[in-house]
């Protein structure tokens, strides 16, 4: 009898810098799908905010680099954003000097998912699951990984 | 383990691109389904859709908006095939190949490179029946497609439900 089932586990990263700040998560992921116990399946790996996406790249310096200088393409350090100065969101919160950080975040995504087989996920060398953080201070995250298999 | 699929419908009622708040259904999809654990898919099948999250706010929307605008105008000036022409609100464009007009006018408001940007679907996990969206986090539908035509999102519903 095959059983599926589902595991909800959370992380907390750390940003260290106040520029784009890039965090190797890939043991945190497999480890959530070794606990599990599953052989196959998916894992969605989630951030609940608006200035930060998961992605997956290859972590080096260079790759870094060239991600900081797109993303400055996308949306520039020295734009003026209207987020910067409006009066506050649905929420009656108050805006920031973070505009920058909303759009890259809404560009690059919440979330991915990735396929895992005989509890190995289907990623190739070399390719990393990372935290993105584009926030303009230092904080920490809540990462959500979810496990959905048998 | 079981999956349900809804589909939600909504009007285009702005002019250019509009970008609709669309948590609070899909929260109401979850919820209806009474799945305890598992994901909720929010996807949209058309080049003229997409879906993000974002806190839903007037500047963000803006900003968003300025800087797809000039990703889709460099696109515009660089490629072979020639997507939409002019800036948001803009909707006259053509299909053009290696430089060769074809004379065939795309659809209104055919933003597909902003569509291919931004995405067509987004994975959001669920506990205890509800999603784990942040606070200030909506999930928005993105619409560079016509007036008045009815858009279909879908919302499929993966995970354990009651027994």
């Amino acid at each position: 009898m095959i059983f599926m089932g589902v595991k909800t586990s959370e992380i907390q990263v750390e940003k260290k810098e106040e520029d784009l700040y890039v965090t190797k998560i890939t043991k945190e992921v497999a480890d959530a799908i070794g606990s599990s116990k599953f052989k196959s399946g998916i894992a969605t790996i989630f951030i609940g905010c608006t200035t930060a996406s998961i992605s997956t790249m290859e972590y080096t310096p260079e790759s870094i680099k060239h991600m900081r200088e797109a993303l400055e393409r996308v949306a520039p350090s020295n734009a003026n954003y209207l987020h910067n100065t409006s009066v506050g969101d649905i929420n009656g919160y108050g805006a920031d000097d973070n505009g920058k950080s909303h759009v890259r975040s809404a560009i690059m995504g919440p979330s991915i998912t990735i396929p895992f087989n005989d509890g190995k996920m289907m990623l190739d060398n070399g390719l990393e699951v990372v935290l993105l953080d584009f926030d303009i201070i230092k904080r920490t995250r809540k990462v959500i990984i979810q496990v959905m298999g048998e | 383990m079981k999956v349900k699929t809804v589909e939600l419908h909504f009007n285009k009622t702005e002019e250019g691109v509009q970008v609709t708040d669309i948590t609070r259904q899909v929260d109401h999809s979850v919820i209806d389904s009474q799945m305890q654990d598992g994901i909720v898919i929010v996807h949209v099948s058309s080049p003229k859709l997409s879906i993000s999250t974002m806190d839903y706010e007037e500047g963000n929307i803006h900003d968003l908006k300025t800087a797809l605008t000039k990703l889709e105008q460099k696109e515009k000036g660089t490629s072979i095939y020639g997507h939409s022409v002019g800036g948001m609100g803009t909707a006259v464009s053509y299909i053009e190949h290696k430089g060769k007009h074809l004379g065939l006018p795309r659809a209104e408001g055919d933003r597909s490179i902003m569509h291919a940007i931004l995405g067509p679907s987004i994975t959001i996990p669920v506990k205890g029946n509800r999603t784990m969206l942040g606070k200030w986090q909506q999930i928005l539908l993105w619409d560079f497609g016509k007036m008045a035509e009815v858009k279909r999102v879908v919302v499929q519903i993966i995970g354990e439900f009651p027994a």
